[in-house]
């Protein structure tokens, strides 16, 4: 229960417009894109600059009330669901993006930037902010930060990590820091920029960053090629590896999704067709035809089914349909998925897609896999089908250690929020593990920021 | 409780019901939403509202006017279902919870009144009307170079800057019953409030351009308000009332006429708000089918079945007019129509459209979002003037009478007050 006292000084704070204790308003701060995890918070306050945020903080210390930064809350692993009650710290006012700079390829922006607005804003200056997690058009970009999200394009571009400079940050006991700076070479000091891009809200809260951006490609090719099995195609992505081109987006379906989405709209797969890739280059148009011509010919020695080239922007639509419906269109076999996240090392990726049919069969579930094959990283979805059985559990943890088993980690681009924390040892040794403790024991002695979340209680 | 009571609370469960179990709360809707763009806050947001209204309808949440509050702050202009990717309709959503509201804490006076003055009678909507149109001078002043008016006094939820459309002396429909040759094909004109009252220039451009195409214009007489408005409030009996006169009224042309509509909500209205909520009424559910599938908006029925191709023979050579195209939320993202207006406007205009920055973003009115949200209504209404200025138009068409008294609204305080804004069927007329 938070004391009166605390309500009033919130409400001193920012005045009683930002600050909420009314029950529809704990309501709808109790979630994010999870399905499952719930959890009421006991107030909401909405700042509006670093200040308002750094004696909120401050507060919550002297009372001891855990606050939950929120983004946009569309994540997928609980990460803003106040597990152990407390305060929603709204950070929907911080979107304004401060500053432009192309000629140093920098943009300051706030955190409750909507990453796709980023994105728009330097687009017309014939800028381009590279990763693009799905979410892209409703995350923000601080949300982005603090879950160091991917997306479609880490192939060739990376992830958020590579685009962070530098962050203003506000600690858990009020203090407020700067990391990095807006120079491309910058050795000074401990690189603390990166500690806090991923760390979930739980090491400080994030309230200004500066973002690298590069030119904008002139062009965009887009291709699909099909093949009996993963294996085939593996062997593809390996030849395309080679020739020294580097895809921007390079996606896959395995056998179970190619057949769903066939069903669905009928984009004409044929039944012998068992992998399906997804591959766009980018770049300056003279350069696209000789990669698209690499690319084509390496599949061709890979046992290519159909290659398809998109020769406009309807072309290069209709052949991400496919891409694009599966979420939908395994709908028509259940709707209650499980699903989950994981990364291997790419050359890993069939043998993780065999380990995936084996737990298939073993539990007698249906598995579907689809995700980013450039980068490692394989979504996996999971049910019983629509005959109500109900989930065998450990058939998800199965699958994390598979992937364990392979090298890969237990979660690549949505977090480990609350819903992964007791896997967190599956990836991390005791050392490592303490080493992370301890940062987190410095930075918020009294427990207070996001808890519950990332690290496994002691 | 009562059986209204009751009746309004079982439509909220089963409302929420068909639509909750969509919504994945990815938070996609709330990037769409003019009100979030404002205010944020998630309880302005589509998804926030859907977990309000289920609170209520599962009894974790009380009634209470702050809640309320939540719900109203909405312009139901569809953006977050239309952006939605499992399809929730958190407008669907949003009005069972007025309507419930409605019934456990009553309506607002400012809703009531208008809920009245439209439920009303045809003759008697029509004589007050009549001597609105009288004693409008009174209480308005002319604005210069339009037909529109301004306040004249201080009056509440009107500012002194307010455009105000001017009431017709007579009323469209008492002027016009049939327009053309019998032995031309006809079309059956729904014209909605503000043509019928207000703007009767969009009514006698309808006229002009189907006769030119020598197709009649059949008005009957006996069609009234679609009930957005009283949708919108909450006053679900009220809309049921509207409903059943139009349906009867427009049922009379027979089951093949089209029924031609320049209201976007109108259009929504009969094609699918009628349906949604009245589809399993036994009365009135079996006359909805045929309406839903003849209604058209006309510029998809110039479009679609007389072809641009003629309606820019018809325009033939003259003046070159620079417009910009306003997407009305009820025609886009209720309707999906994008291509068909722009490609009728194109003609008219004898140009290409200059398109503004976001098109289809909400111009601010939402009914009566306008009066009971003036500071946001009137937000929201100077970013959609800025794009539409900035795109170098003379002239912003579009085709939703009410989206043109607030744009009208809006030329006048922003950066080009010069700026004409007029329906696309009007500047068709005009070019003839």
């Amino acid at each position: 229960m938070l004391k009166q006292e605390f309500k009033d000084r919130i409400e001193a704070l920012v005045g009683k417009d930002r600050c909420s204790f009314a029950p529809e308003d704990l309501i709808i701060y109790s979630y994010d894109a999870n399905a499952e995890k719930r959890a009421m918070p006991e107030g909401v306050v909405s700042p509006e600059t670093t200040e308002e945020v750094a004696a909120i903080l401050k507060l919550a210390n002297e009372y001891e009330v855990p606050v939950v930064p929120r983004g946009g809350a569309s994540g997928y692993t609980g990460g803003v669901v106040p597990v152990c009650g407390g305060m929603i710290l709204a950070m929907d006012r911080f979107n304004r993006i401060l500053e432009i700079d192309r000629d140093n390829f920098l943009v300051i922006v706030e955190p409750g930037v909507i990453t796709r607005e980023l994105q728009e804003t330097v687009d017309k200056l014939g800028l381009m902010y590279p990763p693009d997690p799905a979410s892209t058009a409703f995350s923000t970009i601080g949300g982005n930060i603090a879950e160091n999200s991917g997306g479609l394009r880490a192939v060739k571009y990376g992830v958020t990590k590579n685009y962070v400079m530098g962050l203003e940050v506000v600690l858990p006991t009020g203090e407020v820091v700067r990391t990095g700076s807006k120079c491309i070479k910058d050795v000074v000091g401990y690189n603390l920029t990166e500690l806090f891009v991923g760390s979930e809200g739980t090491l400080g809260v994030i309230t200004k960053a500066v973002i690298r951006v590069v030119p904008k490609p002139e062009a965009v090719r887009t291709m699909t090629a099909t093949f009996r099995t993963l294996e085939d195609a593996a062997e593809a992505v390996k030849a395309i590896f080679a020739t020294g081109v580097r895809p921007s987006t390079l996606e896959f379906l395995d056998r179970i999704s190619v057949e769903v989405v066939e069903r669905a709209i009928h984009f004409g797969a044929k039944p012998e067709e068992g992998a399906l890739l997804l591959i766009e280059v980018d770049g300056p148009d003279i350069a696209l035809d000789g990669d698209v011509k690499h690319i084509e010919d390496a599949c061709g020695k890979c046992g290519v089914i159909t290659f398809r080239k998109a020769r406009s922007d309807e072309e290069r639509e209709e052949l991400w349909k496919a891409r694009r419906a599966l979420s939908f269109a395994v709908c028509e076999i259940s709707d209650q998925w499980e699903d989950d996240d994981i990364s291997v090392p790419i050359s890993r990726i069939p043998q993780m897609i065999r380990k995936l049919d084996e737990i298939a069969e073993r539990h007698k579930i249906i598995i579907y896999n689809f995700g980013h094959y450039g980068d490692g990283n394989i979504h996996v979805g999971m049910t019983t089908g629509k005959d109500g059985r109900p989930f065998p559990m450990e058939a998800k943890d199965e699958v994390v250690q598979a992937a364990v088993s392979l090298e890969g980690r237990i979660a690549a681009e949505h977090g480990i929020g609350c819903v992964k924390v007791h896997n967190l040892h599956w990836n991390i040794d005791e050392p490592t593990l303490r080493m992370m403790r301890s940062f987190k024991k410095l930075l918020d002695p009294k427990g207070i920021l996001n808890p519950g979340k990332v690290m496994p209680k002691e | 409780m009562t059986d209204e009571k009751k009746a309004a609370l079982d439509n909220l469960k089963k409302v929420v019901k068909e639509e909750l179990y969509k919504c994945i709360r990815c938070g996609e809707c709330r990037t769409v939403c003019p009100v979030f763009r404002e205010t944020p806050a998630e309880r302005y947001t589509a998804r926030g509202k859907m977990q309000i209204a289920e609170a209520l309808a599962e009894g974790r949440l009380e009634f209470t006017e702050h809640v309320r509050e939540a719900l109203d702050n909405c312009l139901l202009c569809t953006g977050c279902a239309a952006q939605c990717g499992s399809e929730a309709r958190a407008d669907r959503v949003i009005m069972a919870a007025r309507q419930a509201f409605a019934e456990e804490l009553g309506l607002p006076a400012i809703k009531k009144a208008i809920s009245f003055a439209l439920t009303q009678g045809n003759a008697a909507l029509g004589a007050e009307a009549r001597v609105g149109a009288l004693f409008q001078p009174l209480l308005f002043r002319g604005v210069p170079g339009d037909s529109g008016l301004y306040r004249r006094f201080a009056m509440p939820a009107v500012d002194e800057r307010q455009y105000i459309p001017r009431l017709a002396a007579v009323p469209f429909r008492k002027r016009v019953k049939f327009a053309g040759k019998a032995e031309w094909p006809a079309v059956t004109f729904f014209t909605g409030c503000m043509t019928n009252y207000a703007m009767t220039e969009i009514g006698d451009s309808m006229v002009k351009v189907f006769n030119a195409l020598e197709i009649a214009v059949r008005v009957p007489s006996e069609q009234g308000c679609c009930g957005m408005p009283m949708l919108i409030s909450g006053d679900r009996a009220a809309v049921r009332k509207a409903a059943e006169r139009n349906v009867r009224a427009l049922a009379a042309s027979g089951p093949e006429e089209p029924i031609i509509v320049v209201c976007a909500s109108g259009g929504h209205m009969l094609r699918h708000g009628y349906h949604e909520l009245f589809g399993d009424d036994p009365e009135l559910g079996p006359l909805l089918e045929g309406i839903a599938a003849r209604t058209m908006d006309v510029t998809e029925y110039l479009a679609a079945r007389v072809g641009v191709e003629r309606i820019a023979a018809l325009v033939g050579e003259g003046p070159v007019l620079a417009v910009t195209w306003h997407d009305p939320c009820h025609l886009r993202k209720a309707q999906k129509l994008t291509r068909e207006p722009r490609a009728v406007l194109a003609a008219a205009a004898r140009s290409p459209v200059r398109e503004m920055a976001h098109p289809e973003a909400c111009c601010g009115l939402g009914g009566t979002y306008c009066l009971t949200h003036m500071d946001l209504s009137k937000r929201i209404q100077t970013r959609k003037i800025e794009d539409a200025a900035a795109s170098g138009a003379d002239c912003i068409a579009t085709a939703c009478p009410g989206c043109i008294m607030q744009l009208r609204d809006g030329v006048r305080r922003g950066p080009r007050p010069d700026m004409q804004v007029k329906h696309v069927i009007q500047i068709l007329a005009e070019a003839l």
